[in-house]
């Protein structure tokens, strides 16, 4: 990714997460289930990233629904954060 | 009560095959020529009747499906005191299922949303989107159920012109074959291109059918709406004797199921036996100084009062043909058609040719069996739904959508849509002419409980639409 300051990477509270599934409807590319029915992160070669609370690039393309993903995430526990600094543009922590 | 003039006796009842003989139907509900007993809209029992075995038998216009956008998009849908949740479960794919908890019965959603996999908000059972279980808590404590018995109750799904409609009746006919005719006479307007502008809904202080007959037939139009074929709409005094002479004239047409009215001209005695709708023919009841002036005020009212029918596409061609050359040998009409067709194509519109033939066919509005109306025409439409509100037989939920066709480049996009309810239709910005038309629902109401008052006395030409209804529902209600 370049260093456009609208690049955005995010990450699931995996302790929040009511297993609902609604992000792997927005963004079956971004997010997954795990064996145990929790939703995480994948990165860039569709690995799942099993550890907690482990961060990935959002592809521009998938931007607007992985923020819908956590708009809509009814365990509001997922965070997207811009790459630059860190702060939290959608998700419980978002201004 | 005398009757002046001798019915034409050409006039039949109609009747189609299948339909329930008089004698099976109650007498205080009993149809007879041309009249429609008042108990059927105004007795508690009727309702009940009308719920238990219309509603859950016929296919009923549940949604859009624009309104369905993404996977797990869901719209509840709510008739009687039935709840169903209309949910797309995949990319392809669209379901329905009776919105209850297999455990107690809870409702599991409300209104509209977007979900991953459906959880009742009482013990958090859930669901997949395909209606298969997916978690019971504590699943080893309960008696031992297949997941079957568990999964969520399907409600039959079909799609025709981009609306969804379903049916409680797992025996129920397939709804293109329940629709007949209409796919085949709408299939030019494109239905399925059109995109809701704006959907509101409004309680009426009347019966849902009550609600549905005042845009069954134009009949009312000299009465409601005097301004409609006026040069000045400010207008709004009643007919004059003259005006009424000149009068519009809607014949009606039923078939086995559903049925339509057709505008098709001026003054009933002048009218061709064969006459049809022909969309160039805008009528007028005043003398015409301009017939390029009469036509365009004609579709821009339309355009600004009721915004729908027509559009900002047409209200431009309108306006072009104020001052349009029109060829010799062609009508303002005409002229104003080809001038709608022009522009819509240079910007990026279809625009199917639709024949003479196929317009007499589609006509102006049509009952969708039940309690659905809709209003083809080239670029815009209008639809009407009506479901009784709880089982007050005197208060009903209308509805009115406007939908337009949008650009082929658009077919796929997906848009934002809310629609919008108010308790009160004067506050719902409807215009004039659907003002007009909604006033009516309360006096005729009241009028309908008047001791005097009987049942309907319809017009055997223009408003059989409203007899073929109950024509209809009687298959429904009084079938073995």
């Amino acid at each position: 990714m370049s260093d456009d300051s609208d690049d955005v990477r995010v990450w699931i509270d995996q302790k929040l997460c009511t297993g609902d599934g609604l992000c792997t409807q927005y963004a079956p590319d971004v997010f997954e289930f795990g064996g145990d029915g929790l939703a995480y992160v994948k990165d860039a070669d569709g690995e799942l990233l099993m550890a907690e609370g482990s961060q990935t690039d959002v592809p521009e393309k998938l931007r607007l629904d992985v923020i819908d993903a956590a708009d809509g995430c009814p365990g509001n526990c997922i965070h997207v954060v811009r790459s630059s600094d860190g702060v939290e543009i959608a998700g419980p922590d978002a201004a | 009560m005398s009757v002046e003039t001798e019915p034409r006796l050409e006039r039949r009842v109609p009747w189609f095959e299948g339909d329930v003989p008089p004698e099976k139907v109650p007498e205080k509900y009993r149809l007879s020529r041309a009249f429609v007993p008042k108990g059927r809209y105004l007795d508690p029992e009727f309702l009940k009747l009308e719920l238990e075995r219309v509603f859950t038998k016929a296919w009923l216009m549940a949604c859009r499906v624009e309104e369905l956008p993404g996977v797990g998009c869901f719209v509840e849908y709510e008739i009687g005191g039935h709840s169903i949740l209309i949910v797309r479960e995949a990319k392809d794919s669209i379901r329905a299922y009776f919105n209850a908890c297999r455990h107690r019965g809870t409702r599991l959603a409300r209104g509209r949303g977007r979900v991953g996999s459906l959880i009742c908000p009482f013990h958090g059972w859930r669901w997949n989107l395909d209606g298969s279980i997916r978690l019971v808590l504590d699943r080893e404590e309960f008696v031992p159920r297949s997941d079957d018995d568990l999964g969520l109750v399907q409600v039959r799904a079909e799609q025709w012109g981009g609306f969804v409609f379903i049916n409680m009746d797992p025996e129920a006919r397939p709804l293109l074959e329940y629709l007949d005719p209409i796919p085949r006479i709408f299939e030019p307007f494109q239905f399925e291109h059109m995109r809701y502008r704006w959907f509101k809904s409004v309680l009426l202080p009347c019966n849902w059918k009550t609600a549905l007959d005042g845009f069954l037939e134009a009949y009312h139009v000299a009465g409601t709406h005097p301004q409609l074929f006026r040069f000045d709409k400010s207008n709004t005094n009643i007919a004059s004797l003259k005006e009424l002479e000149n009068r519009m004239w809607a014949p009606t047409t039923v078939y086995e199921r559903h049925a339509h009215y057709s505008s098709v001209g001026q003054k009933k005695n002048v009218v061709a036996e064969n006459a049809a709708k022909d969309p160039s023919d805008r009528g007028s009841t005043e003398a015409i100084t301009d017939e390029r002036l009469a036509v365009a005020l004609s579709v821009q009212y339309i355009a600004d009062d009721m915004r729908g029918l027509e559009n900002e596409r047409s209200w431009r061609a309108a306006e072009a043909l104020k001052t349009a050359e029109v060829p010799e040998g062609t009508t303002a009409g005409q002229h104003y058609l080809q001038l709608y067709r022009e522009l819509s194509l240079a910007e990026g519109y279809d625009w199917p040719q639709i024949t003479a033939q196929q317009w007499a066919e589609a006509g102006t509005a049509w009952n969708v069996f039940p309690n659905t109306i809709l209003l083809p025409n080239q670029g815009s439409v209008f639809g009407y739904r009506a479901r009784p509100n709880g089982l007050d037989p005197d208060s009903c939920l209308f509805e009115i959508f406007s939908l337009d066709q949008v650009p082929v480049a658009d077919y796929d996009k997906k848009r934002d849509f809310q629609p919008q309810f108010f308790e009160d239709f004067r506050e719902a910005d409807l215009g004039e002419i659907f003002t007009q038309d909604l006033m009516n629902a309360k006096e005729v109401t009241v009028g309908m409980h008047s001791p005097s008052f009987d049942g309907h006395r319809l017009s055997e030409e223009q408003e059989m639409t409203i007899y073929n209804h109950h024509r209809v529902a009687d298959r429904f209600l009084w079938a073995d």
